[in-house]
């Protein structure tokens, strides 16, 4: 009787110890989750940053280098195409994050394009506006940069932490799944070439 | 399990990599105990410490922090990313406003960079920030006069945080060089010389004599490479306090 009664506060007390962990465990997960979320929110801002920027880009390019239809309508489209991105349930939805990289992918290189066919144009490098512009989509780009790496790194530590052992069983039980990281583009260093 | 752990591991450790800029390796110290930190040996002595004072004078009837660091190389880093990472580091400006400033100067890339705190970016928006380094820095630096530049950029800051810049730039505009790298300063002084021989000589006054001594000071003006090493503290300083960047403001060539 004795024996049974030790047996059972002891069965007790594991449990208790168990679950206390589970929940620590979880509650951790919790807050690495929501500091992936927190630096997500940063990446859509600064990517919205961008696009915002770009009619008043676009209008004062136009009015100077008028030629360059070709150039205005590929940032046009792939503006429009990144505006058209349902952001809800991009985080959680690998195959849709890799379309929201690609899409604003191609709004960078459809903007590195256009800035490198402004060199045409000495009129502009003069223009006041445009050179305010310019250092505000440098400024853009080099945000869009430290926000890039800075979910990276938190979504990261928030993968590591539900992968390792015995994090992990937990992080299955509670269906915390594996978050997305940005690659670097293929290319996206190399400045687009432009024929004179 | 096991094996999609290790996958999982080894996929983590490949972007990690793949993040980390390749044989790429300048080592910068944590939290300085000075402002001013002139580790590329720009300025002298007694140019720190001006730049020390008047920095701690903001500091102290602002609360904004600025921090100037200098460093001999970039060492095949990029200069956007080593600045906001020495920005994470050091974290001027307060915590709970994030209105710090920092200043990265890398001498033989010819390369600076103001990084701008979350909290500044209203008063010190990319183009204004731009304007002072193309304007106000960029002329100085052209003609090896750092501490002039970083005097200028330190003065721009104060007076846009002030709501002052527009005054301050049109005082203090220094016609942009359109010769290559510095050689233009030294064109400058030949012509200089030559009009003060051509201008004075002909009167029989003393005319090499100023000439030579107006050359002398203006490349005394240029900068002190001696043992001074880094760091220059003024007494009071408590540290920087955690302030927040996010990328903003401007970088580039002189």
């Amino acid at each position: 009787m004795k024996k049974g009664w030790m047996i059972l506060i002891g069965v007790v007390l594991v449990l208790f110890l168990i679950g206390r962990m589970f929940v620590g465990t979880r509650n951790s997960f919790v807050v690495k989750d929501e500091a992936v979320k927190t630096a997500w929110s940063q990446v859509e801002n600064v990517y919205q940053r961008r696009a915002d920027l770009i009619p008043n880009l676009v209008q004062t390019v136009k009015g100077v280098a008028s030629f360059e239809q070709e150039t205005f309508t590929a940032v046009a489209e792939a503006r429009s195409k990144v505006n058209n991105i349902n952001m809800a349930g991009v985080l959680d939805n690998p195959q849709k994050f890799q379309q929201f990289q690609a899409s604003q992918g191609e709004l960078s290189s459809a903007l590195s394009r256009l800035m490198v066919v402004v060199e045409r144009y000495p009129e502009l490098k003069a223009n006041q506006n445009f050179l305010n512009l310019q250092a505000q989509l440098e400024g853009t780009e080099n945000r869009i940069a430290v926000e890039r790496r800075r979910f990276n790194e938190t979504s990261q530590a928030y993968n590591t932490a539900i992968r390792l052992f015995p994090g992990s069983i937990i992080a299955g039980m509670s269906g915390f799944a594996q978050r997305a990281y940005f690659e670097a583009a293929a290319g996206a260093e190399q400045a687009p070439e432009v024929s004179f | 399990m096991n094996r999609r752990y290790s996958a999982g591991l080894v996929a983590g450790s490949l972007i990690w990599l793949a993040a980390a800029p390749l044989g790429a390796a300048l080592t910068f110290p944590g939290k300085p105990a000075a402002r001013v930190n002139d580790y590329g040996h720009l300025l002298s002595h007694q140019e720190a410490s001006h730049l020390e004072q008047k920095i701690a004078a903001w500091e102290a009837a602002t609360s904004n922090q600025l921090v100037i660091a200098t460093f001999e190389s970039l060492e095949g880093e990029a200069l956007d990313d080593i600045s906001i990472r020495i920005a994470e580091a050091w974290q001027p400006g307060q915590a709970d406003r994030n209105n710090g400033v920092l200043i990265t100067v890398f001498l033989r890339d010819r390369k600076m960079r103001l990084e701008v705190g979350y909290g500044l970016e209203g008063a010190l928006p990319d183009a204004l920030v731009n304007d002072i380094r193309l304007n106000l820095v960029n002329p100085h630096f052209q003609r090896g006069q750092y501490f002039q530049g970083l005097n200028l950029a330190v003065d721009g800051i104060m007076a846009a945080v002030g709501g002052e810049y527009e005054a301050l730039r049109t005082s203090k505009r220094v016609p942009r060089q359109r010769r290559g790298r510095g050689g233009g300063g030294g064109l400058f002084f030949l012509m200089l010389m030559i009009f003060f021989l051509f201008s004075r000589g002909g009167r029989g006054r003393g005319g090499l004599f100023p000439a030579l001594f107006l050359m002398s000071m203006a490349g005394g003006m240029g900068r002190h490479r001696g043992g001074f090493g880094g760091g220059f503290s003024s007494g009071g300083f408590g540290g920087f306090g955690g302030g927040g960047f996010g990328g903003g403001g401007s970088g580039g060539g002189w």
